[in-house]
């Protein structure tokens, strides 16, 4: 047996021997709780996903497919830059984007990290740099403003992560009443699929600390804007 | 130091009691609103309890089945009896991936942490520092406690203790930061500070809030996003979790989190919630290569067959710590334990020992403890347990053995009661000014120097009982 093997076989019998003699542990409240209500219908969904998310100072918008790229070109415009980290053309709920933003004057920086040096080290210094990052999203929570970020190929995590603003596209039928609700109604499978990315990232809102006397601060490490347009 | 003096420091320490009064209250009226938004909120109360006492209550096969699971899904499990085991995998892996830089790149390794209880648990700060790494803290409020040179104060915000104005006194310092009280500004003087610390570092180390049996999966939880940088941004990840961490299936894992963030932050959900299932895989653009899980026992397997094993069902929200009576004006330090505050009181005696027990003292047992924790865990009879531990083991100073056996000579026998009766009657009035003792002769003018003693009632209730029956 390895090192590690009979370490993890000490540590277990360990717990085996306490659970043996434990009589401590209290005995488990027999609850069961109510089953996810059924969904209310799609634009009281939108509304309140939109609701919650403005109270945390996300901002939520509803954008014809058409509409989004010369949405996003003005952002850009707005923010001054003129490249930005995105998820691959297929991982988007916009078909053609990619083609429009770049006819629109703007790099699409390549977000691959090599694994191998001195690649790595060139190509985080270089992402480091840009401040816009445009995704997709795999479901999102009317109830908490979330939105649920699967990793994959041709799905950056830096996109929503080291860049000032954030700017998912979500499909309105990808909106839940609740994380619960997602888990219990979108097919065992979907979820469980989800759950085995390698990196699930939960969103709700921008990124923010209270750790000075409790004093709300937005954009801390990650970006402190963020915008979800809701494509239909 | 002593308990004692510890305390009486943190209540003569103004800033001190500046920064617990401006957060306190608002804390806990926070965590109320927010509760009162989950619906369901009693029932979802008790299904918490129910899912962390199935976890604990097949700690070997749950653990057993999320190793095996990370291990499939391509990540590294260290099983780590003890503190210094956990430091020594720590070290070595921080050592390994430093020797993969590319040529050139000099300088000691470089830890990016996330925040983790268990790392303070573990003392890792100073392990690494002792083997002349670098470890940064890149939670904002662990930043600047890692600045000052101390250790947490709050599980949550960990520099509750300080005004804004000391933390712009140590910006200016460290960073030549203008005075300011704009706390904005100061937040973007620290995420300067700390966005090379995240490109550049060898190791990304975090802690763990839930680990889920069935996938195993790590749920994260931050708000800043240091702790998504720190398990995307460098080529390997640690993470450093306690083995009763544990709940069996993702949706348990969604019931734990309608509690957690609630209790912690008073937030619905935290800002990120990371769920990791191993290192990057082929075809992903990013993502750490490799990723580690570092289990750590130190005392829990051994606490979970003791008087203490429900103190293993906290979630390490801090929400005991903010309603706390004591906490409140005392605050985190005085405890002079990593864990503090009415869970930490019964958490470290639990994992560490007897000499901890003496923390169960400083309660008045209100209950406002149990009242608040999101899987209702009985510490004030916890704590009476600790305490009868303190007694049993000898610990207690000479004056308290002399005086409870006083106590306890005068309460066996109805004669000796009542000549106490009298005689503390007499005592006190014969002490008191103005209708209250300002003064108490030694031993017991410890409780005089802070706050006067009743007079005894002239007549006792037996006395007062015997004249009503005897009324017609």
């Amino acid at each position: 047996m390895s090192a590690n093997g009979s370490s993890r076989a000490r540590m277990l019998g360990a717990i085996r021997q306490s659970l043996q003699s434990a009589r401590h542990l209290p005995s488990p409240p027999q609850v069961t709780l109510p089953p996810p209500g059924a969904a209310p219908a799609a634009p009281a969904l939108a509304e309140q996903f939109a609701a919650e998310l403005t109270q945390l100072s996300g901002r939520c918008l509803s954008l014809p497919a058409a509409e989004v790229a010369g949405w996003l070109l003005g952002l850009l415009r707005e923010r001054a830059t003129t490249e930005i980290m995105a998820w691959a053309a297929s991982e988007l709920p916009v078909a053609g984007l990619h083609d429009a933003l770049t006819a629109g004057g703007i790099r699409i920086v390549d977000s691959t990290v090599p694994p191998q040096e001195p690649a790595r080290t060139s190509a985080l210094a270089r992402l480091e740099t840009v401040t816009l990052g445009l995704t997709g999203a795999d479901a999102a929570f009317a109830d908490t403003g979330t939105l649920a970020l699967a990793s994959g190929p041709g799905r950056p995590r830096l996109a929503s992560l080291s860049v000032r603003t954030h700017v998912a596209l979500l499909d309105p039928r990808r909106l839940f009443p609740s994380w619960g609700a997602w888990l219990a109604g979108d097919g065992p499978q979907a979820a469980r699929r989800l759950a085995d990315a390698s990196n699930l990232a939960l969103i709700t809102g921008p990124s923010r600390t209270g750790d000075i006397e409790m004093t709300l601060t937005v954009g801390v490490h990650g970006p402190g804007e963020v915008f979800v347009v809701l494509v239909g | 130091m002593t308990f004692q003096t510890r305390i009486t420091k943190a209540l003569n320490n103004p800033t001190l009691q500046i920064a617990l009064d401006r957060n306190s209250e608002r804390r806990i009226t926070g965590r109320n609103a927010v509760f009162a938004t989950l619906p369901d909120a009693e029932a979802v109360r008790d299904r918490g309890r129910a899912i962390r006492i199935e976890a604990l209550s097949h700690l070997d096969q749950y653990l057993d089945q999320f190793a095996t699971n990370v291990e499939a899904r391509g990540g590294h499990v260290h099983w780590a009896a003890d503190a210094a085991e956990a430091r020594e995998v720590v070290l070595r892996l921080a050592r390994e991936s430093a020797a993969r830089r590319p040529g050139g790149q000099s300088g000691p390794p470089i830890v990016a942490k996330g925040k983790s209880m268990v790392s303070e648990e573990i003392e890792l700060n100073h392990a690494l520092e002792a083997a002349g790494m670098k470890a940064v803290e890149t939670d904002l409020g662990e930043f600047i406690v890692q600045l000052r040179g101390e250790t947490p104060s709050h599980l949550i915000t960990p520099a509750v203790h300080l005004r804004r104005e000391d933390v712009s006194d140590l910006f200016h310092q460290q960073f030549g930061m203008e005075q300011t009280l704009d706390v904005a500004q100061m937040t973007a003087v620290a995420r300067a500070e700390l966005r090379r610390t995240f490109f550049t570092a060898d190791l990304g180390l975090s802690g763990v809030n839930f680990g889920v049996a069935e996938t195993g999966t790590m749920a994260l939880v931050t708000n800043e996003g240091n702790g998504r940088l720190c398990t995307t941004v460098p080529r390997v990840h640690v993470a450093l979790m306690g083995i009763e961490r544990l709940v069996p299936t993702l949706v348990d894992l969604e019931v734990m989190m309608r509690l957690l963030p609630r209790s912690a932050t008073a937030q619905k959900l935290s800002t990120y919630v990371s769920l990791l299932s191993g290192p990057r895989r082929p075809g992903e653009p990013d993502g750490p290569e490799e990723l580690h899980v570092v289990l750590l026992d130190n005392g829990r397997s051994r606490a979970l067959g003791g008087e203490l094993a429900e103190s293993l069902l906290c979630i390490r929200c801090g929400a005991c710590l903010n309603v706390c009576p004591v906490f409140r004006e005392i605050g985190g330090h005085a405890y002079g334990a990593v864990y503090g505050g009415p869970i930490g009181s019964v958490v470290s005696p639990a994992l560490f020992g007897s000499e901890f027990d003496e923390l169960a003292n400083a309660s008045s047992l209100c209950g406002a403890c149990r009242d608040v924790c999101p899987v209702r865990i009985d510490i004030p009879t916890m704590l009476l347990t600790v305490r009868a531990q303190y007694v049993e083991t000898g610990q207690p100073p000479a004056w308290m053995k002399i005086g409870m056996t006083g106590w306890g000579w005068a309460m066996a026998g109805t004669t000796r009661y009542r000549l106490a009766q009298k005689f503390a009657a007499l005592g006190t009035r014969l002490l008191a000014q103005g209708g209250r003792v300002r003064r108490l002769p030694p031993p017991l003018d410890a409780w005089t120097r802070r706050r006067d003693f009743p007079v005894f009632a002239s007549r006792t209730f037996r006395d007062r009982w015997r004249e009503r029956r005897q009324k017609p």
